[in-house]
């Protein structure tokens, strides 16, 4: 099967097994191996890609299902400046997640700092549920992702207060 | 139409955009694999090429079943609709507090990013968490094959265990949840999963209050996935009451209520058996004069 979809902002054609899992594809058609593969059931968060720029499980996902759609991995958004403020909080505070779980935790963080959800322990432990990985201190994770979607928001709002204004 | 995909073996994969179209290949191949978000189907998957051994017809491009639309008394979901996609549309805050709270203990985020609402209702082996949500809302759904339409409560299409059935080649295409018709509402699962424990317990109620009285409630159970109990006989008692109930109507109401559990009920444990009844006691013995989320 041919699939047209763009990869980290780039437009890609492929031909793969329709039903071939997106994780295989992308570490094994396109050399994307940042992204890990572990229980191939959706259930540990460590093959976490964006795809139109909400989280999904890229194991879970079937390579048809990407036609005409927008594929971020962790290659990709490791260009952007919102990981670059991440990883800066990250470093800040000393936590420094294995390559299993990192970018699981890096994107569910990324999509709660676009939802509408109010910012508690409650609904951050939620957000961050889909991440089995315990290499390092939950406690500080929370504490990590609470600093850095404060920030995020804060930011975002200025920007909307800009556009507004130059409207 | 848009080819199949095939690859000499491999399943044979559909991809329609309209929803004659979907409809009309379903007609044609009865066996076919509906795919909606495929969350349910790949859990079943342990190649890593997963093979399913029928042509699949994937629901995710059919226009007609992802809309979200919002009308003056409820806000109808196309089938395909993500269970993120609902968290997110505008139109989510008009939706009722049990059912976002519902949605929002479905799964992770990015299984709500890809399982569906339709696909949600259609998983025949296990019966899901958001199927006691739907149900005690009196939410409606439209199913469709090539020749028929069907729509109507979602109790007109359950069988006697409350599981959801559909008739050969149907759809499920729309969903409709009722907005503002309840005052009150309480949602509780334990533990986390409904597809991987074996454990599994839910309860949910939603209720009018007029002043102290109850003009209508609705309460249901979700038993390993494998049961929704709903008595409607216990929830017709409650009518007219006026909450809180007094000792001896608590009583009187747990046991017309023990009475149908233990004589209706199949399967469950006694321990199970005892959950629901405790849970049913929690209900009785809320204060119910404040509207809101009560645990």
């Amino acid at each position: 099967m041919i699939i047209r979809f763009t990869l980290n902002n780039e437009e890609k054609t492929v031909d793969v097994p329709a039903t071939k899992r997106v994780i295989d594809l992308l570490r094994e058609d396109f050399d994307l191996l940042r992204n890990k593969v572990s229980c191939y059931q959706g259930a540990c968060g460590s093959c976490s890609i964006l795809l139109d720029n909400c989280i999904v499980s890229s194991c879970s996902i079937l390579a048809f299902e990407l036609k005409g759609r927008t594929v971020v991995t962790a290659e990709g958004f490791m260009k952007t400046e919102e990981y670059q403020r991440i990883n800066h909080i990250f470093q800040k505070n000393q936590y420094d997640p294995c390559d299993f779980c990192r970018w699981g935790k890096i994107f569910a963080i990324h999509e709660f700092i676009h939802s509408e959800e109010h910012i508690d322990s409650d609904s951050l432990t939620r957000a961050l549920k889909g991440n089995q990985c315990n290499c390092s201190s939950p406690t500080l994770l929370l504490s990590v992702a609470e600093q850095i979607v404060k920030a995020e928001k804060k930011i975002n709002t200025g920007r909307k207060h800009e556009r507004t204004a130059r409207k | 139409m848009n080819a199949p995909h095939e690859n000499s073996r491999l399943s044979l994969v559909f991809t329609p955009e309209h929803l004659g179209e979907a409809l009309s290949l379903y007609a044609r191949n009865p066996g076919a694999i509906l795919y909606a978000g495929g969350t349910a189907l790949l859990s079943k998957q342990s190649e890593r090429l997963p093979i399913f051994g029928a042509p699949l017809i994937s629901l995710k491009r059919v226009e007609e079943l992802k809309t979200i639309r919002r009308y003056e008394n409820f806000i109808e979901f196309g089938a395909a609709v993500t269970l993120g996609d609902i968290l997110r549309c505008k139109e989510s805050r008009f939706l009722p507090p049990v059912f976002k709270t519902a949605v929002r203990a479905v799964g992770t985020p990015a299984v709500r990013n890809t399982a569906t609402i339709g696909g949600h209702l259609a998983v025949t082996e296990r019966k899901l968490l958001l199927l006691p949500i739907l149900l005690i809302l009196d939410a409606a759904v439209e199913v469709k094959s090539q020749t028929t339409t069907r729509s109507g409560e979602i109790k007109r299409f359950l069988d006697e265990k409350n599981g959801f059935i559909l008739q050969a080649n149907e759809i499920i295409t729309k969903i409709r949840i009722p907005t503002g018709r309840f005052n009150l509402w309480g949602f509780s699962a334990l533990p986390g999963s409904v597809i991987r424990s074996q454990d599994f317990f839910m309860s949910c109620f939603v209720a009018r209050k007029n002043r102290f009285l109850i003009e209508k409630i609705n309460f249901a159970f979700n038993i390993d996935g494998r049961l929704v109990i709903r008595i409607k006989q216990s929830e017709d008692r409650l009518i007219g009451k006026k909450f809180p109930l007094s000792a001896a109507e608590i009583r009187e109401e747990m046991r017309f209520f023990t009475s149908k559990i233990e004589g209706e009920l199949i399967a469950p444990s006694p321990y199970k058996k005892e959950r629901i009844i405790n849970a049913f006691r929690l209900i009785l013995t809320q204060d119910l004069t404040k509207s809101g989320l009560i645990e």
